[in-house]
């Protein structure tokens, strides 16, 4: 049923402050976003709501603060790290997360040079790939079958893959890894990696 | 419009300068915005979540987030400060959301509000604040109340209702009503300065 305009007028203080059940949040702003007179409400509503963040008294962060988002920021190039280091949930990435997208619509998948590459060889011929792979909170972990795991991080060029555990590619097929701008990654999430060969095998 | 009682127009121009180094990928801005807002964010997550562990990891989400994706302030459309604490709470409440345990009574949420607190630093909004202190003060307990329970609460307006046994009707006047009353004795506030 047609919501009245009164009726979703009188949820506009609340959508501002964000208490709008998700269930109506879609309408609500529908109606702001035609009705002229309810966005120039919200914006007051929105400065008021503002002021109230203002009133939190500061609190002495904890020892070490600044350091941790300082590791967390310094160029990656900086902060090698064991992987150990990383922790828990929000480390480990499932393959489609959207973890990357801070890398200012960037990367989807990576590569270790342009193109086409047999990345298990270049990897093989360099032991230390891994250790390459620089630790931060951009890291998307990969989990294949088989105990495959692999890395993909950006950076501002691009992106570094790197992979461990991965089997051999069955007859003369070899494994590709692609390098596709942001606005591709969606449509390639939802299935399998469209031109890869064969031997592709995640998830 | 330009709102009077907003940051002064220098801690503007000075917003603006730590955005133009953000941008340009100058890592001791993030330190000089941790020297500046660190105790007000993490203030904020606190207020919002309680434990220490999860509002220190909250805060520091804040800092790293502004640092990834500096284009995410905009200096037209308000303070520095303002941002981060807006960033704060939104992923505080989103916490607090997922986890039934992690809400915070009507009680404990409510009670301190308007107390006064000892300042970490002198410099950190302590004129702003105590305006904003002020103006709560004048707002009736209901609407305080209500205002309270959403804003760092996270309880929708339903919820609102349910919990202080009102009407759905009667929590959407109050927190409108609290809201048009907020803006209304800040605006006076910042004209009378």
């Amino acid at each position: 049923m047609e919501r009245s305009h009164d009726e979703l007028k009188d949820l506009v203080a609340a959508y501002v402050i964000g208490a709008v059940p998700p269930d109506e949040v879609r309408v609500v702003r529908a109606h702001i976003l035609t009705c002229d007179a309810c966005m120039a409400e919200a914006d007051d509503y929105a400065a008021a709501m503002d002021s109230l963040a203002l009133a939190v008294a500061p609190a002495p962060v904890p020892a070490g603060f600044v350091d941790r988002v300082m590791e967390q920021v310094r160029p990656v190039e900086k902060t090698p790290a064991p992987a150990a280091a990383r922790s828990g949930a929000r480390a480990w990435r499932s393959w489609f997360a959207p973890a990357a997208a801070g890398a200012a619509a960037l990367v989807a998948i990576a590569v270790l040079g342009a193109g086409v590459v047999d990345a298990r060889n270049d990897l093989a011929r360099s032991e230390d790939a891994l250790a390459q792979v620089i630790r931060s909170d951009e890291a998307v972990e990969l989990k294949g079958t088989g105990g495959t795991t692999a890395e993909l991080v950006p950076t501002n060029d691009g992106a570094v893959f790197a992979v461990a555990g991965l089997p051999e590619a069955p007859g003369s097929d070899i494994y590709q890894l692609w390098y596709m701008k942001m606005a591709c990654r969606r449509a390639w999430a939802r299935s399998s990696p469209p031109t890869a060969s064969s031997s592709w095998s995640w998830p | 419009m330009v709102v009077s009682y907003d940051v002064s127009q220098m801690t503007r121009e000075e917003d603006v300068r730590i955005a133009d180094r953000l941008m340009s990928r100058d890592e001791s801005a993030i330190g000089e915005l941790m020297d500046l807002y660190g105790g007000v964010v993490y203030g904020m997550a606190r207020r919002v979540l309680v434990d220490p562990g999860l509002a220190e990891e909250v805060a520091q989400d804040a800092f790293v987030a502004l640092w990834r994706r500096p284009g995410a302030y905009d200096p037209l459309r308000g303070s520095l400060q303002g941002f981060l604490l807006g960033v704060t709470r939104n992923k505080a409440i989103d916490l607090v959301r997922k986890e039934e345990s992690l809400r915070r009574t009507k009680d404990s949420l409510t009670s301190e509000l308007v107390t006064a607190s000892k300042e970490v630093t002198p410099h950190e909004g302590l004129v702003e604040r105590e305006s904003v202190r002020a103006a709560l003060g004048e707002l009736t307990d209901v609407q305080k109340e209500a205002l309270v329970l959403a804003y760092f609460g996270g309880r929708t307006y339903r919820e609102v209702a349910e919990e202080l046994d009102i009407p759905e009707g009667t929590a959407k006047t109050r927190l409108r009503d609290g809201l048009t009353r907020l803006r209304q004795l800040m605006t006076e506030s910042g004209e009378g300065r």
